[in-house]
């Protein structure tokens, strides 16, 4: 398993950490100010100073942990009563906090010293302990409740040696736990024991069996050993190399420039100046995004009834101020998307683990590369997107990829190299996944094709190579002679398809036989705005995403051709033939055309083939802000999304995906 | 902490009965605005409104319920928005908006089996005033995901309301 | 493949958890904030395996499970607590509002993964 990116998580834990002193300081400074300190402030108080406690532990902060645990415990003695709030508590408890804040900047610098830490901590408990000592009665039940305690707040650090976050080791640093880890150096079995367990146990301290289906598990975990062993039972949670270098007969990654620079900056934690930058919630976002949308909208109103003026003068000075408000508007725009991008490292670092495992798996060589770990995406496509990508690669590893032994006879390297790539062009996000291996066998996939009925022999004798190659894309055409666990399990490259288009991109691949293929997926740079073309059919209105349109033409009679039982129509485009979707018996609507040489027909990119959609005409092309439209009330058919239009109605965007499934 | 339950009520008509939401469910009352219609949804939704910026569907109470199953929409015709438990906006069509009521929630009767148009499963129970009686709507339950889809499902099953010509 | 939702207020915590549970193998995961959040998004959508913090703002962890629990569809879904105590207060506690297990803070990712796959298995 692989160790948690300390450094990322103590930069979280700093920025929760600042929230928390935030409250604890307002809390505190008003109980200063009024002399006064009620139970839910009190709990309150508890509460964070307990989160802050058990997260630093979590992120190795030992120190501060130990000393935020006395703090706690001091609340917990207010918290239950045992003392009662007096005059000076409250600066007390400033100071206190203050030692912590101190003490966190210290420890996350490495710049805490041993001597300087206790002789700061005990002065500290000191003043604590002097609010006890004032009855001898608080005094007995103080020590009661530090003998508890040992029990209470066990603090299971983990300090394995290369200070990654590593498993609960039974070695419990002893100084960092002066009162109440002296004789609580458990052995390591007996920490482990705890770890985890099941409410259903009859007693919790009871050690129960293996085979009652519950019970403790520190006789299959080594604890504190960095690294699992493979059992059966957990096969597939196998251990991942804590550092990859140590695994470089197998997988490289290449962070194109720093590898060595990031294992030197990792030693030492630099909080990146944690003041700039906040966390907000993506909801937040939206709102702002939605707030943007309906002021483009009341721009257009405005627009347009400007357009209806009579004054010229007045007509063409609001014109030009409405021009300003629309690059305003444009540039508002663009910062609030710039808010929502993340750096596609995000989606890159998921690669690595199943990339070792599979090669493991399947017995191959594989050399991981990637680039443009910084090229920045929306972030709400990352979730849409890792999936289809996932896919490719696992594909690329099954089928592309040869063994070993084939490599080298092939002349090649024995391991093979898969290189994913991001970047942006032409306002498109570009994802590159290409690999050194067999490529796709053409024959195969066109023979494939042929008996499933996805093409005929005519439509074959006219494919390209290219279009061969998207045949691997087609419903119920898993590339491979063999479906295998890795790239198998019932699901084809044709979901690939339908996951990048849901996203508004589209995936073509390039591929030769014996050096491999080239996947390349072209995305939307973002979800949140779409250019679309209003279509009509009736008096119903749709928006269709222009990322679909290839061409629209208005059809001459001797292009359409009937099929079969004269059910289905066909358009005759240079050579193609190309399926005729009525819109207007889809959406269940009447149109004002019935004939197809009436009204126009707009042809479309699918996952396989393309299709023509037949409408009364369409109207003006473009920009909408995608709103999610509830999936509960309808079957699905056609409809991916909704906007708010120029008016203020809502506009319906078509998702040709969607349709063609229908067919 | 419990969900709190608000005991102050929307009341409304639907057909000659009166029912009643919970207030803190009700974000906003508004007259027909131009519904957009969905392609093959269920009969009773209406189609798709723009509430704040939010497109919210509109579902007809009425003929969810099969208490009129042939209404007539009007610019005068009466939405309730609501926000469900899941913070879903949704628009329900009704005939009239009669008052406000205040309830004590645990003086509420048990909904019957009998005697309402809306089977006791959607029901959060009766509250009787005077000689009045409320019954009080489950929206979550009414409003939940699940049923939703069962229904669409079921709607779209039925050959007589999916209109196929080829 | 398993649904999961993570219930706590420390984004940390949340990001440490479902980092974990992403590597072990389980990429369906949900995050909720507190307890009021968990509750209504585990109304929304139905998980196989609950992971909560216990002390939280709003609604805490066991007033969170006590809830969920008089849910039909939740009657009997695993819910692991994270906390930072394991004394017999705590396992008391735990039990009583008819949680499945706990998990001490700080975890580590195999002990977590082994308790999940423990639950999700049985």
């Amino acid at each position: 398993m692989a160790g948690f990116d300390i450094n990322k998580y103590r930069q979280m834990f700093l920025e929760e950490a600042e929230e928390i002193f935030e409250t604890i300081d307002t809390i505190l400074l008003e109980a200063e100010e009024t002399n006064s300190m009620d139970n839910e402030t009190i709990n309150s108080l508890f509460r964070s100073v307990h989160t802050l406690k058990g997260n630093s532990a979590s992120v190795e902060l030992a120190l501060f942990a130990a000393l935020a645990h006395e703090i706690e415990f001091f609340m917990d003695r207010l918290r239950t009563g045992e003392l009662s709030f007096e005059e000076s508590m409250a600066g007390l408890l400033i100071e206190s906090i203050d030692t912590l804040k101190e003490i966190l900047e210290l420890e996350l610098s490495d710049e805490l010293e041993q001597g300087y830490y206790n002789s700061t901590k005990c002065a500290l408990l000191e003043k604590l302990d002097a609010f006890s000592e004032e009855s001898h009665e608080v005094q007995i039940l103080i020590e009661h409740q530090v003998e508890e305690q040992k029990d209470d707040f066990g603090l299971l650090l983990p300090m394995d040696e290369e200070g990654a976050f590593g498993p609960i080791s039974g070695t419990v640093e002893v100084d960092a736990f002066g009162l109440f880890d002296d004789e609580e150096t458990l052995p390591a079995s007996e920490v482990s024991d705890d770890g985890f367990g099941f409410f259903d146990e009859e007693t919790p301290e009871a050690v129960a069996a293996e085979d009652d289906g519950f019970g403790f598990f520190d006789d299959e975990i080594p604890i504190s050993s960095p690294k699992i062993e493979d059992d059966d039972h957990f096969g597939f949670f196998d251990d991942i190399p804590t550092s990859v270098e140590k695994h470089i007969d197998e997988i490289k990654i290449v962070h194109d420039d720093t590898v060595v620079e990031e294992a030197k900056s990792s030693k030492k934690f630099k909080p990146e100046s944690a003041s700039n930058s906040i966390r907000v919630d993506l909801s937040k976002i939206d709102g702002l995004m939605n707030n943007i949308g309906e002021l483009v909208i009341a721009h257009s109103m405005l627009t347009q009834y400007t357009s209806t003026m009579e004054d010229q003068k007045i007509k063409s000075d609001l014109s030009e101020r409405l021009d300003l408000i629309d690059r305003h508007i444009r540039e508002l725009q663009e910062s609030v998307m710039s808010v929502r991008m993340v750096p596609m490292e995000t989606v890159f670092s998921k690669f690595p683990k199943v990339i070792r495992d599979t090669a493991k798996s399947l017995n191959k060589k594989i050399d991981f590369r990637h680039t443009g770990e910084s090229v920045e995406i929306d972030k709400a496509m990352i979730e849409g997107l890792t999936d289809p990508l996932m896919h490719i690669v696992r594909n690329a590893m099954d089928h592309g990829i040869e063994t070993p032994e084939v490599r080298r006879k092939a002349g090649k390297h024995e391991s093979g190299t898969l290189m994913m790539s991001a970047e942006q062009a032409n306002g498109q996000m570009i994802i590159k996944i290409q690999d050194d291996g067999g490529g796709i066998n053409l024959t195969r996939v066109t023979a494939k094709a042929l008996e499933n009925g996805v093409i005929d022999d005519h439509q074959a004798s006219q494919m390209t190579k290219e279009e061969k190659a998207m045949l691997i894309f087609a419903p119920g055409l898993s590339t491979a002679e063999a479906v295998t666990a890795i790239s198998g399990r019932g699901v084809g490259m044709d979901v690939v398809m339908s996951n990048i288009k849901k996203l508004g991109g589209t995936v073509k691949v390039d591929t030769e036989e014996g050096y491999g293929s080239t996947f390349t997926i072209a995305l939307p740079l973002t979800l949140a705005i779409l250019d679309g073309l209003t279509i009509r059919i009736g008096a119903e209105q749709f928006i269709l995403p222009l990322s679909v349109i290839i061409e629209s033409l208005n059809p001459e009679a001797q292009m359409i051709k009937q099929i079969g039982d004269n059910t289905s129509e066909v358009l005759m485009l240079r050579n193609e033939f190309i399926p005729v979707v009525r819109l207007h018996t889809i959406f269940n609507v009447k149109p004002d055309h019935e004939k197809l040489t009436d009204g126009l027909l707009i042809v479309v990119r699918s996952a396989t083939q393309k299709i023509a959609l037949f409408v009364d005409e369409f109207m003006n092309q473009q920009q909408f802000v995608i709103k999610p439209l509830d999936r509960n009330f309808r079957n699905a058919h056609g409809i991916g999304g909704a906007t708010v239009r120029g008016d203020g109605t809502i506009g319906l965007i078509i998702d040709t995906m969607n349709i063609m499934n229908k067919y | 902490m419990a969900i709190i339950e608000s005991n102050q009520l929307l009341t409304f008509k639907l057909g000659s009965e009166t029912y009643g939401i919970q207030i803190n469910k009700v974000r906003e009352i508004l007259t027909y605005p131009v519904v957009t219609p969905i392609p093959d949804a269920s009969r009773w939704v209406k189609g798709v409104i723009n509430l704040r910026g939010e497109v919210a569907p509109v579902i007809d109470l009425r003929v969810r319920f099969s208490i009129n199953n042939d209404p007539l929409y009007t610019p005068r015709t009466i939405i309730i928005a609501v926000k469900t438990q899941d913070n879903r906006m949704i628009g329900l069509v009704v005939d009239e908006v009669s008052d406000m009521e205040n309830i004590d929630l645990d003086r509420l009767y048990p909904a019957p089996d009998m005697g309402a148009s809306i089977a006791p499963e959607y029901l959060k129970g009766l509250f009787k005033k005077d000689e009045k009686m409320i019954v009080i709507l489950d929206i979550d339950r009414i409003l939940d995901k699940d049923e939703m889809q069962r229904l669409s499902r079921q709607t779209h099953e039925a050959p007589h309301v999916h209109a196929t010509s080829a | 493949m398993a649904k999961i939702l993570i219930v706590d207020d420390s984004n940390m915590l949340r990001d440490m958890v479902k980092y974990a549970l992403n590597e072990g193998g389980y990429p369906d995961v949900t995050e909720a904030v507190d307890g009021v959040d968990g509750l209504a998004k585990a109304r929304a959508t139905v998980f196989d395996l609950i992971v909560s913090d216990i002390n939280m703002p709003n609604m805490n962890g066991f007033e969170m499970i006590v809830e969920l629990r008089k849910l039909p569809a939740y009657a009997k879904t695993p819910i692991l607590t994270l906390t930072t105590e394991k004394n017999d207060d705590m396992k008391a506690k735990g039990k009583a509002v008819g949680a499945t297990g706990w998990i001490v803070k700080p975890f580590v990712p195999e002990q977590l993964l082994k308790a999940v796959g423990i639950v999700l298995s049985r």
